[in-house]
């Protein structure tokens, strides 16, 4: 019996060896398609997303779409080339390096955990071009060098959203919940009060705004239940509407806003995209970054020669700062749109200040 | 894994083999190497199989199996970087499958690698960036302070066996909770660099001092002929993972110390009658498991970068116990499975950036070696356990 297993393991591994030795085979013909795709006169984009890549309905997603929208805009003159790092994301150097070592010549990476590797390969490769979405070095105050760090104008995306839930919220009470307690959050704060004033002044009437933050560890940012907790308390206190920037911890303010019956407000992406068919019925809207605007306009100044390194903020005049309109919170909306619609207007034409730190 | 460390009716091939091999002659020696490489020999194959086939599911195109396959070799092997990025990503890996290993050779399972070297790179980061002192003083005692990191966060669960009879297993897994939320705390409160601008604050040290950090190996590299970034992640922690690899096989094969441990660990009922202090044997097999283990993540801390961050906890501990088990405790066997992984994970990458396939292809090898690895370590074992029977019986 013994001896006829044996036989049976020895063939086994002898029929896996061919196998393998007949896909061995095939190396040698086709190994180099895959790199031989250097187009003429092509202009060669490589982006790195962050873990996770496309399908995180979110920056990434954002940031694919602009990608799409470029190949579009831009026909046969851009090659782009979209890649994720590993699980761990200890090779998001790397694959920045390996871009620019061939050839490509704007080389983005997709949210602020790239900001310090993005800075390094900048300086070890001079001749391309990097651009890091939502990130920021120190590098980029510098003149004339080779990275751009793209961000956002929150608070104007915050204002939009505040005076939407001034315009809905029928006990006078709204609420904020942020994340991790600094200036970048308080950015969101600031410009959302500041639209629950400027609504609430317009029809005469007090709108009081609840603060909360989740806390003062990025752990902020990933505490559903913390979210769920500061939600309900806010509601306790007569909120109706809720604006979170918590990143994850959002979830909980979502599912607490939904679970009583009052209306949540999302933030970065389309949180009603996400949402639970129960949740989303409560979503209001969310203020989106558009990664995908400034993705395609970077991409466009590349094709153009007029990519620079340095700073570049995009809001709304610049189209990289919306809130989110889509089947779900047509109704819900109503005509609130008119009125956001006008105040996107006054806010790109400079007619309205918004400020980015709290009264 | 465990029940395989447990005694048997049939003599453990493992210890006994060495003792045998001793006194064969060169012919059947080669023979039981060729035996004991057999096993991760067919799990790569039958990894590799699998792999095709996944493409084969995903693209349905033999063609984008030869690119998957160019891509492996041209950009994991041949890449500028890339033989500086294996080795680099290798270093950590080695110290861990080293650490597990150790500790299964007493007969303990250390789940909780990764708890341990969270605490040693923030013990060597604190005294990194606290201390001030020249090269000489200051390099050994942080990668100690890592060491005795390691080493305390060992020692809980080591008590807990030896005095309570708290499974290890249990204790070091609740210790890499605490660990975590230790690290969490100290990172974003205590320890948290206070200087930082621009963005969201990160939760990291301040800077580490010049004088506690370890070199490049780049200069190196490129002083014989190779041509690796300024910046390319492989420091001389790699060749203290190499010594350390040396100094883990003779220790296990050649001192008394390392016998007393391979009893403990083949038959543990037998450990005491033979005179081995079973309680002092599991208590220095478990610290110096964290010793080893606290050098996991140095060469991020003061090596690559000059800080720690909460970023470099990066599972090592657990990939370390799939390096411990594809390089069947040796040595030499966890530097090349070591080896091995490093370079699918730089093949991952070069699959993202020349084909259209999903990169977790790797991943997804990866997986199958881990599982084909403990079929094939059985049916090896069975065919050297058969082969000495057959021996035994021949001289008799």
């Amino acid at each position: 019996m013994r001896g006829v297993r044996g036989v049976r393991v020895g063939a086994l591994i002898l029929a896996l060896g061919l196998v393998v030795a007949a896909c061995g085979g095939g190396d040698d013909e086709g190994g180099d398609a895959g790199t031989g795709g250097d187009t003429a006169e092509a202009k060669q984009v490589g982006v790195v997303y962050d873990i996770g890549g496309r399908g995180d309905q979110s920056f990434n997603d954002s940031a694919g779409a602009g990608l799409d929208a470029a190949k579009q805009e831009q026909g046969s003159k851009v090659e782009i080339k979209e890649i994720e790092p590993n699980a761990d994301g200890s090779n998001r150097k790397e694959l920045l390096d390996s871009l620019a070592d061939e050839g490509y010549g704007l080389v983005f990476g997709i949210g602020f955990l790239f900001s310090e590797d993005i800075a390094k390969s900048a300086t070890e490769s001079p001749d391309t071009t990097f651009a890091v979405i939502d990130g920021f070095a120190d590098s980029c105050l510098e003149k004339d060098q080779n990275l751009l760090c793209i961000g956002f104008k929150e608070e104007e995306g915050s204002f939009l959203v505040g005076a939407a839930a001034a315009l809905k919220t029928e006990s006078n009470t709204v609420g904020f919940v942020g994340g991790l307690e600094g200036d970048l959050i308080k950015k969101f704060q600031a410009g959302y009060e500041a639209g629950v004033k400027y609504i609430a002044d317009q029809e005469g009437k007090q709108v009081k705004v609840l603060v909360d933050y989740a806390g003062n560890t990025p752990e902020a940012f990933r505490n559903p239940a913390k979210g769920k907790e500061l939600a309900l308390k806010q509601i306790g206190q007569g909120a109706d509407v809720i604006y979170h920037a918590s990143g994850g911890t959002g979830a909980g303010v979502i599912s607490a806003a939904a679970s009583k019956q009052v209306y949540a407000i999302g933030v970065d992406s389309d949180q009603s995209l996400t949402a639970s068919e129960a949740e989303r019925k409560w979503i209001l809207t969310s203020m989106l970054k558009r990664v995908d605007n400034a993705v395609q306009q970077t991409i466009g100044a590349y094709v153009g020669g007029t990519v620079a390194g340095g700073i570049q903020t995009f809001g709304l005049k610049e189209g990289g700062i919306d809130y989110a309109q889509n089947e779900y919170n047509k109704e819900l909306l109503g005509d609130i749109p008119t009125t956001l619609d006008e105040l996107k207007q006054k806010i790109a034409d400079g007619e309205i200040k918004v400020p980015d730190k709290p009264a | 894994m465990k029940v395989e460390e447990k005694p048997t009716p049939q003599p453990e091939p493992e210890p006994g083999f060495e003792e045998v091999a001793a006194r064969v002659p060169w012919g059947q020696r080669l023979r039981g190497w060729g035996i004991q490489l057999l096993a991760p020999a067919v799990s790569l194959l039958i990894a590799a199989v699998i792999g095709v086939l996944v493409i084969l599911i995903v693209q349905q195109s033999w063609g984008d199996v030869a690119d998957v396959a160019g891509a492996m070799w041209s950009y994991g092997l041949f890449n500028r970087n890339s033989v500086a990025f294996i080795l680099g990503r290798a270093t950590p890996l080695i110290f861990a499958g080293l650490a597990v290993a150790i500790a299964f050779k007493a007969g303990l399972f250390n789940i909780g690698v990764e708890g341990q070297y969270a605490i040693g790179a923030l013990a060597a980061g604190y005294v990194g960036y606290q201390l001030s002192a020249p090269t000489a003083l200051h390099l050994p005692l942080t990668i100690l302070a890592g060491m005795a990191g390691g080493v305390l966060w060992a020692a809980v669960p080591a008590l807990l066996k030896v005095y309570r009879g708290a499974h290890e297993v249990i204790s070091t897994i609740m210790m890499n909770f605490v660990a975590n939320a230790v690290l969490l705390y100290l990172l974003s409160d205590l320890m948290k660099d206070p200087n930082q601008q621009g963005g969201i604050a990160q939760q990291q040290t301040p800077p580490i001092e010049p004088t506690a950090q370890v070199g490049s190996m780049v200069p190196f590299f490129n002083s014989i002929g190779f041509d690796f970034r300024g910046s390319a992640p492989v420091t001389w922690f790699f060749v203290l993972a190499i010594v350390a690899a040396i100094l883990y096989s003779l220790t296990v094969r050649r001192t008394r110390f390392g016998f007393e441990l391979r009893v403990l660990g083949t038959n543990p009922r037998a450990a005491e009658p033979s005179g081995i202090r079973s309680n002092a044997m599991i208590m220095k097999a478990m610290l110096l498991s964290g010793a080893i283990a606290g050098l996991v993540a140095l060469q991020d801390v003061i090596g690559i970068d000059d800080r720690m961050k909460l970023d470099y906890i990066r599972g090592y501990g657990f990939t370390g116990i799939a390096i411990a088990l594809l390089g069947r405790n040796s040595g030499l066997g966890i530097v090349a499975a070591a080896l091995l992984f490093s370079f699918l994970d730089r093949a991952s990458s070069g699959i993202g950036l020349n084909t259209d396939v999903p990169k977790e292809v790797t991943s997804i090898m990866q997986a199958v070696i881990i599982l084909t690895i403990v079929i094939a370590y059985e049916v090896v074992r069975r065919m050297t356990a058969r082969r000495q029977l057959r021996e035994q019986h021949e001289r008799a």
